[in-house]
């Protein structure tokens, strides 16, 4: 029911105006000196506890509230996506009583980093000693801006390839996953032919549940982007050919949308899906069959997603001290062991693979391991999807046009349009 | 739904014209005591039908789901009745969350702020429409503008006042700003001033002060429009998500809707049987109260008041 | 009990509409029942309200027992009013409408019970004090509106048009049961209608009402035998009097060709244009052969059992006259006469009521 869209109601273009507007209400209780109110030696951790991860993360609290009697960790119920945890953060940057660390999804952390509302994290970090060469360089990287770190990796993922290894073999199929594009558009035929009617050899997210996401692969694998720095490239002949391929498929009934194929997959309705490593452990239990993992097709050119943690730029230095110790705990190898082999989320820690536990559990888990081998192929997101307010809400709304059969290149023209204008009038005065 | 509906139209139009003019000639007088067509009654049926599956169907749906086993849930062909069926779903709700006291904390919130909203909503509507006083007309326009302020804009604005008591993740921080009663004022002024005026100033000249005038007579007579009313407010808190979501932080304060959300894997694969089990749950008590109100809200209660 | 006095009572309901009730002066005496006519909008109901205190009075006074009402609030008028539509309290039974004004007042229950007893008594609602007022006839509902304005005993009992709604049986019977009850209660009663016969049977004085001024109060009798003006000469009594336009001269006026002699009281102050009428008790049909009489083709006939009205238009009237240039006759149980026959009547000279013509005023006593 809930889960209808993804994206939540308010879309960050949205909240972000609703702060600016009460500020200017002047209601908020910014300008004193410790706005944010709340006591220095209580970490307050606003989480949306990605994939149903609250008990693990009490585990990790009390795990530190341990390693630091003085400190006490409250975990507050923050909301049901990272759209909500930014709601609602939004709400308190106006109104007042900040949390001390936040979940930031990689597509809300751009715009608090922007407008100044979360702390550059790259002094700090220095001063509490954090080895920050040992988080994976990929996810790391993932929140830089203006020469600093905004979000420490911490519910990290990619999209995998999952597929159906009966209809495989039905088809007639090598055991393994696409090498590129080019060759799932070969196999299709087969796949076709072998599902049946009333299913599909491929599903994919529509456009309200992330299908933007996904589809970065498929541009990168045609040589295209949606966009180079801030410079959208949707009209680049490359980005319009995959476009175009989408459509092809889409037409040929190879991929239908749907806003969970996760769960048609597990029902053996479709054979085959793209989604996040996040749902490895959702689909294990309700597979009635044998399932693989694959690398997503072609090389070097999974997006990675999912969320990191914050803290908010006006909140005492002492709080943010604490923070950052919080953050760091939360995100240290023994931690993101333990609370990636709960959700299946991906270790943002180099040395994490290196733990026993992590070696035994992977040995297990051979799927798991696909998620953690294919992290050194990944490639860091496109601007216009991740860093511009609205922009993957506005490309998936793109893409479900095409989808549905508009022209390719006139609705990229419109949405190379739309986003320049975003950049033009949201980031560019204030970069 | 298609399938369904293309036969109705084709029974609809079905009778050939010389069939239906002969009937009417014959049986004139049954026409008169029935007024209908064997087809016109079939499409009402049909169109009877058509609405219970689309209300029904859904909530049939959430309830078998949450008797199914997890993989059960996603099949193909579906399982229309659970089989085997489990009550874990249920358990789970109430071990996975602390169910009862999401629970208890709706029953808190939606008791209070639904007679905060009643008790609000009827006294000013009847100050608004049945008292005079300078300044009504403009006090009535404000409070018609306050229907008219969209919901995100107090929502901040009340955050930060609320912040500044520090009542975020209390019940008086999430009740008192939701305890605004535009809605109410207008609905129940409406009511009040469709009363017959004679029977207000009957009550008047035989010497009902104000609160027995509303007690005695102009509440009695709008029974119908006060349950509904209570009905839709008591349902709207109940569901109430956005403020109490902000407000609170954890199982101290948060309702069911809020609480609920626990459940599904918010990325990732949701199971959705315990999600179900915990919506049915959530779903009883409004169902029940609407069960026991519903009847209230049908009674035409001004009947032999005044000369029609 | 108590009297009423309006001392020049006005209410306009907008500023610049003229008002509802302008400058109405009307002395009620304490026991008396006052029946208010009026053309529908002449300001009956809004007189009445005035009194009850529904209505402000935006000019002049309205004084009960001597008192100055300004300001007084209705519940403490102690005026109990009867509306044309009977609201009851849909909520409550019979029993529970009529006690409501007593338990407002306090009033110790047992006697509360005994009165309403009483009051059902008088109006045969004892089998009725349990059911609501949606489970009663339109009659039931009228009596236990009646029953509630009883039990209070007020000072002055309003009634608007309480009857309107009744069937003719009904409204007879009920009508002389309100006349009785009044005259045995000794309340104050002003009493609103529309129906003639209620107008002149029921009140003790009648009070005409044209566009919110007062025209005339007087005994039922009086109004009919001495209207002060055409208005009410034509407003009251039916069938209406027939009134003819026509000039005086050297103390006679012609009526429809036929001379008429005035009395010389009146001669002597009318001039010029007058208005003459006569009731149609005032007409004699004359044989045929009777030359002066007023030849007329009878257009109607109406033949109520122990009279009849008939209806004749002047010979030589196209078809097309407008209904007042006719004239209306009593006659006796059997008029014998038919539709289409020709007659000749001749008016009774001592009946006619003369009329200024310009102001309309009564000449004359
Ligand atoms: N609430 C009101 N606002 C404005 N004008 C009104 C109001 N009530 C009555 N009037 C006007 O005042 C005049 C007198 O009305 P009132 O109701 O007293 O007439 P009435 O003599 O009772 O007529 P009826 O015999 O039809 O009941 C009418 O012209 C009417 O239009
Ligand atoms: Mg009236």
């Amino acid at each position: 029911m809930n889960q209808l869209t993804r994206r939540g109601l308010l879309g960050l273009a949205g909240t972000a105006g609703i702060a600016g507007l009460s500020a200017c209400a002047g209601t908020g209780t910014s300008g004193s000196s410790d706005k944010a109110g709340g006591a220095s030696n209580t970490i307050e951790f606003w989480s949306n506890h990605p994939g149903s991860s609250k008990p693990v993360e009490q585990q990790i609290i009390a795990a530190f509230q341990k390693e630091n009697p003085g400190l006490t960790v409250k975990l507050v119920d923050a909301g049901k996506n990272y759209e909500e945890v930014a709601q609602k953060f939004n709400a308190s940057l106006a109104g007042g009583q900040l949390p001390d660390v936040v979940v930031v999804s990689d597509v809300t952390w751009f715009n608090f980093a922007l407008n100044k509302q979360l702390s550059k994290l790259d002094d700090l970090l220095g001063t509490a000693k954090v080895d920050t060469g040992d988080y994976v360089d990929a996810l790391y990287n993932d929140y830089t801006y203006a020469g600093g770190h905004f979000a420490l990796p911490y519910a990290r993922s990619t999209p995998l390839f999952y597929y159906n290894k009966e209809l495989w073999a039905k088809a007639g199929l090598e055991d393994r996953g696409p090498k590129d594009w080019a060759e799932f558009k070969e196999w299709s035929t087969a796949l076709k032919a072998a599902v049946g009617s009333g299913k599909f050899a491929m599903e994919l997210a529509d456009g309200s549940n992330y299908l933007d996401w996904y589809f970065q692969n498929l541009a990168w694998d045609f040589g295209g982007a949606y966009s180079k720095e801030w410079q959208p490239t949707f009209s680049d002949p490359n980005t319009i050919k995959a476009g175009q391929f989408l459509q092809d498929l889409t037409k040929a009934g190879v991929i239908k949308y749907n806003a969970t194929p996760e769960a048609d997959f597990s029902a053996g309705l479709a054979g085959c899906i793209l989604q996040s490593t996040g749902s490895l452990g959702g689909i294990t239990k309700d597979a009635k069959f044998e399932f693989g993992t694959a690398f997503l097709p072609g090389t070097d050119n999974c997006p990675t997603g999912g969320a990191g943690v914050g803290v908010p730029a006006n909140i005492s230095d002492a709080r943010k001290a604490n923070a950052v110790k919080f953050a760091e705990f939360l995100t240290n190898p023994q931690n993101t062991v333990t609370f990636t082999q709960a959700t299946g989320y991906m270790p943002v820690r180099k040395s994490a693979v290196e733990l026993p536990e992590e070696k035994t559990f992977l040995e297990k888990n051979p799927n798991s391991k696909t998620a953690i081998d294919q992290l050194a192929h990944t490639r860091s997101q496109d601007n216009a999807r991740v860093l511009l307010p609205g922009g993957g809400a506005r490309i998936g709304k793109a893409l479900d046009q095409i989808a549905q059969g508009q022209d390719v290149a006139t609705v990229f023209k419109a949405l190379d349009a739309e986003s320049q204008q975003v950049f033009e009038s949201q980031i560019k005065p204030k970069l | 739904m298609s399938t369904t509906a293309t036969p109705v139209g084709s029974v609809d139009e079905a009778p050939e014209p010389s069939r239906r003019r002969g009937r009417r000639r014959l049986a004139h007088g049954a026409e008169a005591a029935s007024h209908r067509s064997p087809a016109m009654t079939v499409a009402g049926y049909v169109g009877m039908l058509l609405v219970v599956l689309v209300v029904a169907v859904p909530l049939f749906w959430i309830v078998v789901t949450s008797l199914k086993h997890r993989q059960d849930i996603y099949v193909q062909p579906a399982q229309w009745l659970p089989d085997p069926a489990t009550t874990n779903n249920y358990h789970d709700v109430t071990t996975r969350i602390p169910f009862l006291r999401y629970l208890r904390n709706s029953v808190i919130i939606t008791v209070v702020l639904s007679l905060t909203k009643i008790v609000l909503g009827v006294l000013s509507a009847y100050a608004l429409s049945l008292l005079r006083f300078p300044g009504r007309g403009v006090v009535f326009v404000v409070v018609i503008a306050a229907l008219m302020v969209p919901n995100q804009i107090t929502v901040i604005s009340n955050y930060a006042l609320v912040a500044q008591l520090g009542w975020r993740n209390t019940f008086q921080g999430i009740i008192i700003p939701l305890a605004g009663v535009a809605f109410g004022t207008f609905l129940m002024r409406n009511q009040f001033l469709s009363l017959p005026t004679e029977i207000i100033e009957a009550a008047r000249l035989d010497g009902a002060g104000p609160l027995k005038l509303l007690w005695r007579v102009v509440l009695p007579m709008s029974w119908p429009t006060l349950v509904a009313f209570s009905l839709i407010t008591v349902v709207n808190e109940w569901n109430e998500y956005l403020w109490p979501f902000l407000m609170s932080d954890d199982e101290r304060t948060a309702p069911l809707p809020v609480g609920l959300t626990l459940l599904q894997n918010n990325d990732g694969v949701t199971n959705w049987g315990p999600v179900m089990a915990g919506t049915v749950l959530a779903m009883l008590p409004v169902l029940v109260l609407f069960l026991v109100l519903q009847r209230q809200m049908i009674k035409g209660l001004t009947a032999g008041a005044v000369k029609s | 009990m108590a009297t009423v006095y309006f001392d020049a009572a006005t209410r306009r309901y907008a500023k610049d509409a003229p008002p509802a009730v302008d400058a109405v002066t009307l002395d009620i005496a304490d026991g008396e029942f006052l029946v208010l006519v009026g053309p529908s909008g002449c300001g009956k109901s809004t007189s009445l309200r005035m009194l009850a205190g529904l209505e402000p009075v935006d000019g002049g006074r309205i004084l009960v027992d001597g008192h100055d009402q300004q300001g007084v609030r209705p519940r403490d008028r102690d005026i109990a009013m009867v509306f044309q539509s009977y609201a009851l309290y849909p909520n409550m039974t019979a029993a529970q409408n009529m006690a409501f004004a007593l338990d407002n007042s306090k009033v110790p229950k047992a006697e509360t019970k005994e009165r309403v007893a009483q009051a059902a008594k008088i109006l045969e609602l004892e089998d009725l004090l349990d059911r609501k007022p949606g489970q009663m006839s339109g009659g039931q509902r009228q009596r236990v509106a009646m029953g509630r304005a009883i039990v209070r005993q007020p000072k002055v009992f309003c009634m608007d048009e309480p009857l309107s709604n009744l069937d003719a049986k009904l409204r007879v019977s009920t009508r002389s049961q309100i006349a009785g009850l009044q005259r045995r209660l000794g309340i104050t009663t002003v009493y609103v209608t529309h129906d003639q016969v209620e107008a002149m049977t029921m009140g003790h004085r009648v009070a005409v009402l044209k566009d919110g001024r007062l025209q005339q109060v007087a005994a039922p009798e009086e109004l009919y035998d001495r209207p002060v003006n055409t208005f009410v000469a034509a407003f009251i009594g039916s069938p209406a009097i027939t009134l003819v336009p026509t000039s005086v001269s050297e103390g006679r006026a012609e009526v429809y060709g036929l001379p008429v002699t005035l009395e010389r009281e009146v001669a002597a102050r009318a001039s010029g244009d007058i208005v003459v009428g006569f009731r149609p008790e005032s007409w004699r049909i004359v044989p045929e052969s009777d030359e002066g009489g007023l030849p007329l083709t009878v257009e109607l006939v109406e033949a109520l059992g122990s009279e009849s009205f008939v209806y004749g238009r002047r010979l030589g009237d196209d078809a097309h006259g407008a209904p007042d240039e006719r004239v209306t006759i009593r006659t006796d149980k059997r008029a014998g006469v038919a539709v289409g026959e020709q007659i000749r009547v001749r008016p009774v000279e001592a009946e006619a009521h003369v009329f200024d013509g310009a102001t309309g005023e009564r000449l004359g006593a």
